[in-house]
């Protein structure tokens, strides 16, 4: 259990915008998990999470940083050799499915690159076995994407995924896209075949409710930067990060009665732009909480509390 | 809630349907519900439902292809089914208002949005003058919490944010102060922190303005925190509506207790989410009975061979569902109360 | 409870209120008809009739074209100078030009060779449209900016002086004109499939292939061209008729093709000179182009309504 699978240290990606404006989608992260855990990073919409997956993957070049997979160095771009171990899924299952190939060639397109079946009928045997994992059948297997439901798509990509039987899948947003009931079924999917196969997955999403089911710990993303690391309970029991706190409290729950009773905590003031950024604490703008520190000094994320990261001046 | 009863909005038995390449989808059959002045009703369903559907054909602005078969929408009591395009164009906006998912694409990027606040004005009173109007805008954006208001009105869409967007679009539907605002998925492309603030700037404005209001989403925390009436849509129709406690507490039909055990609850800890099998049914080929009884947990034989009829439990409380046919086997029946 | 029913739900035999269990397999059936989007694209365009029945005129000249030469008791070069000028009648169909050449074998003849260049220019044209545009955008980066400006250059000269100059360079025959048409042809199509490409390379099906470990050339092969198939073909259904106009624009300018070989322009031409007397001469070539035309840009349209916007959901 306490085997380190993923080291990302420092990690930066940045994007050029105009003329000689530097966008800081990703800026200096750094975590590790474990094998065999469930690492939920959460944030709002341009908060770099969906790039620092696709950093850690390799998609993008890091500007600054490494990420090293079980004691290997991750380089960007040499997909060959990290497909055994890393897979992704995909927000959208819609463009995330060739509309002119058919399941069963989607399916085999890894166990074809990499020569895993020994046979023709082995192949097709592969295909079957991986439908059937995530609960579709053999009749499936001849049709195209088009003809399937949001829900089913998204259980296509996962066996797509896991068909090069790799360790570690980054599931950036697999679920949001989804209708709340075909949620549920592939969020308890994923937990299942975690169990069965051992996986570890960084499981990147915007809804805090739905990360809490399937996480062991939860990362806190803000323009970039880590706000708050902490295992699944520790952050909704004590969240320590002031940006934590509104962004719990803004959570509507299901349940009108505990609704009328809750005090939210209202963020006041705009969210600054990632472009260009002026020095200091990233969140500094909204903060109900802010000392003149916040406003000269980025704070850096450390161990609060055993186990319990955050980057705040104020804990 | 205001203590006004006459109803702004009654559906009788609407039907919708839309031609499409892949054949004629029945999006929504046979639905009525009704709103009153100064209250909320949440339309809860999953894509496809016709929840949308249900409020583009009340408002007049179905998609090409899309014909109201059959039923009738009275608007201030006033048939709006039948009336004419130059009608209804009168309507909108001055009477009921809607307002989008995404407010980047109902907004014209080439125009100042002070100037599209007061198009509405232009439209549909002649009677304002400049100074009426230009007073009109400035109200509206401090109504919808817009800071500045004297130096943003020459502002265009793309210098505001996603929460700021959605702001003007309210002020743009509240300008002409009509009687009903239907807002479809309107937190949807937000982010949770801005959610919190346009929801509550919408029950702020309910407040003030007595406006009855129609939110379609398919998330129930938004339900259980602005809803006073809610109707759970599945397969085009309502199969089952309540007050809000009554959903919430009280749920009669599997499909709603499924939908509301599907969703995870911030505050309880846990790790097996209830799932419902199966996907929600194609509406070019819909069934012949109830629309939830393929992946119905409690189906009965019944079920899949003829539609039930709503049954009233208390007040405004029913559901469709055999289930509570006095000549059902009772089995699970309200196990979730 | 108060229950409402009519009398048809009233009658319902209470053995139907027993409890069936759900079957799994039938939750994930899917209900609509298995079809290829392939077949989906067919579908649409058949309700296109416009373009249903420009496509069957184009296929009935196009056979004519192949037939109707081989078939006639007349060859296109063949004169006979006891019949010239002749108005159509049974023995000419068409008539008969100065020479008394058969007017009907000719024109067949002529769209037979304007066809043929047509396809041909249009085939080189996807040939190396294709791959400069495909390569272009997969290579991105210096490549890229390279290629683009020496596609800018081609641009800016005004292609028709560029053909003519090659046309007077090389001796004239068909395969000079559809190497003179291919210069700059291919153009347009390297643009579009650029276009396609980048546009495609950055989505989630293109991104789960290089996460599989999909070389370039299989990406290429399986992912990229697969899906950029309707942009080519609708452009191929506008470079045909293009491709035919100007060369027919070239012959009748007399830089063409030389006698006694013809197309339509060459007709064209001829039937101008004597449009005083002979107006047959004209009028027949001059129709069957502009079917040619018209018809392609329909179906090419058609073609477009029906396989380029993105598949429904």
């Amino acid at each position: 259990m306490a085997e380190t699978l993923l080291e990302v240290s420092g990690l930066s990606r940045y994007f050029t915008v105009g003329k000689r404006k530097t966008l800081k989608a990703v800026d200096e992260v750094s975590m590790t998990m474990r094998r065999g855990e469930t690492l939920g990073l959460v944030g709002e919409s341009g908060c770099g999470k969906s790039t620092l997956g696709r950093t850690i993957i390799g998609l993008y070049e890091p500007t600054a940083g490494t990420v090293r997979f079980d004691g290997a160095t991750v380089t960007a771009g040499r997909h060959r050799e990290l497909a055994l171990r890393m897979q992704m899924i995909f927000q959208d299952p819609y463009t995330s499915l060739n509309p002119r190939m058919k399941v069963s060639d989607i399916l085999a397109e890894g166990i074809d690159n990499h020569r895993l079946a020994r046979s023709t009928a082995d192949r097709s045997q592969r295909i079957v076995d991986l439908l059937e994992s995530v609960g579709l059948s053999q009749e499936h297997a001849n049709r195209y994407p088009h003809e399937f439901s949001g829900g089913q798509r998204q259980r296509i990509c996962i066996a797509r995924a896991l068909s090069v039987r790799p360790d570690f899948i980054i599931a950036d947003e697999p679920i949001s896209s989804l209708d709340v009931s075909i949620q549920a079924q592939v969020v308890n999917l994923l937990q299942d075949l975690q169990r069965e196969m051992g996986l570890t997955y960084l499981f990147i999403a915007h809804d805090m409710s739905m990360v809490r089911c399937i996480s062991d710990r939860i990362g806190v993303m803000y323009l970039g930067s880590l706000a708050e690391l902490a295992s699944s309970e520790d952050l909704f029991a004590k969240p320590l990060h002031p940006y934590t706190r509104a962004l719990l409290s803004a959570i509507p729950i299901p349940d009108p009665k505990e609704e009328r009773g809750r005090r939210r905590i209202m963020l006041k003031g705009a969210v600054r732009s990632p472009i260009d950024m002026p020095p200091g604490c990233k969140f500094a703008s909204r903060c109900e909480c802010r000392k003149d520190i916040c406003l000269a000094d980025a704070p850096r994320l450390r161990e609060v509390e055993p186990g319990h990261f955050c980057a705040c001046h104020d804990v | 809630m205001a203590e006004n009863n006459a109803a702004v909005l009654s559906v009788e038995n609407m039907s919708v349907s839309i031609k499409t390449d892949s054949g004629i989808v029945r999006a929504v059959r046979g639905v009525s519900f009704s709103l009153n002045q100064g209250e909320t009703l949440a339309i809860v369903g999953e894509s496809g439902s016709g929840k949308t559907m249900t409020c583009k054909g009340v408002i007049g602005l179905l998609p090409p292809g899309g014909t109201i078969d059959g039923g009738t929408v009275k608007l201030n009591g006033l048939d709006v089914t039948h009336a004419h395009e130059n009608t209804l164009r009168h309507i909108r906006g001055s009477t009921i208002s809607m307002i989008f998912q995404d407010p980047l694409t109902s907004l014209n990027p080439t125009t100042p949005i002070g100037r599209q606040i007061e198009e509405m004005m232009l439209l549909h009173r002649p009677d304002m003058n400049k100074q009426a109007r230009k007073a009109r805008v400035l109200e509206m954006l401090d109504l919808v919490g817009i800071s500045n208001p004297h130096e943003r009105v020459k502002q265009y869409p793309h210098q505001f944010s996603g929460g700021m967007r959605q702001r003007v679009m309210i002020a743009i539907a509240l300008t002409l102060s009509p009687k009903m605002l239907i807002a479809d998925e309107p937190t949807t492309a937000l982010d949770v922190t801005i959610q919190a603030q346009i929801l509550e700037l919408m029950k702020d404005i309910q407040r003030k303005t007595n406006t009855a209001i129609i939110i379609i989403t398919h998330n129930l925390g938004v339900v259980a925190s602005v809803a006073d009436h809610v109707a759970v849509m599945y397969g085009g129709r309502i199969i089952e509506e309540g007050n809000s406690d009554d959903i919430f507490y009280r749920r009669k039909h599997p499909y709603t207790q499924g939908l509301l055990d599907s969703a995870p609850k911030i505050n309880r800890a846990e790790r097996r989410l209830f799932s419902i099998p199966g996907s929600p049914p194609d509406l070019v080929n819909p069934p012949e009975g109830c629309p939830f009884a393929a992946r119905c947990g409690s189906r009965m034989k019944v079920c899949g061979a003829y539609q039930p009829p709503p049954i009233r439990f208390n007040g405004e409380h029913s559901a469709a569902c055999w289930l509570y046919d006095g000549r059902a086997v009772r089995k699970e029946a309200g196990s979730n109360g | 409870m108060v229950i409402t029913q009519n009398s048809d739900q009233r009658n319902i035999p209470l053995e139907l209120f027993a409890p069936e269990s759900a079957d799994s397999l039938e939750m994930e059936r899917i209900s609509r008809v298995h079809q290829s989007a392939i077949y989906d694209g067919w579908i649409r365009l058949r309700k296109n009739k416009g373009a249903l029945v420009c496509l069957a005129v184009l296929i009935i000249l196009t056979l004519f074209a192949i037939i109707a030469p081989i078939v006639s008791p007349y060859a296109y070069y063949q004169t006979d100078y006891m019949a010239k000028l002749n108005s159509p009648s049974s023995a000419h169909l068409f008539g008969t030009d100065i020479f008394g050449r058969d007017q009907w074998t000719r024109v067949w003849y002529g769209t037979r060779i304007s066809l043929l260049i047509g396809l041909c220019a249009a085939a080189i044209n996807i040939f190396i449209g294709v791959i400069y545009g495909a390569v272009s955008a997969l290579l991105g980066g210096k490549v890229d900016a390279v290629m683009q400006r020496i596609i800018e250059v081609l641009v800016g000269i005004p292609s028709l002086i560029l053909v003519i100059l090659f046309m007077m360079a090389l001796p004239p025959g068909i395969w000079t004109i559809i190497l003179a048409l291919s210069i700059t042809g291919w153009v347009q199509m390297a643009r579009l499939v650029r276009a396609q490409i980048l546009r495609m390379k950055n989505m989630e099906f293109v991104l789960a292939a290089r996460l599989l470990g999909t070389g370039t050339w299989t990406m290429i092969r399986r992912h990229l061209i697969p899906n950029t198939v309707g942009v080519i073909i609708i452009q191929v259904m506008f470079a045909i008729p293009s491709a035919i106009f100007t060369e027919a624009f070239l012959s009748f300018i007399g830089i063409g093709l030389s006698e006694p070989q013809a197309s339509l322009g060459v007709l064209i031409n001829n039937g101008y000179s004597v449009l005083r007397g002979s107006p047959y001469m004209l009028i027949y070539p001059a129709v069957t182009i502009v079917l040619i035309m018209v018809c392609f840009s329909i179906v090419g349209d058609g073609l477009r309504d029906a396989f380029d916007p993105r598949m429904k959901g």
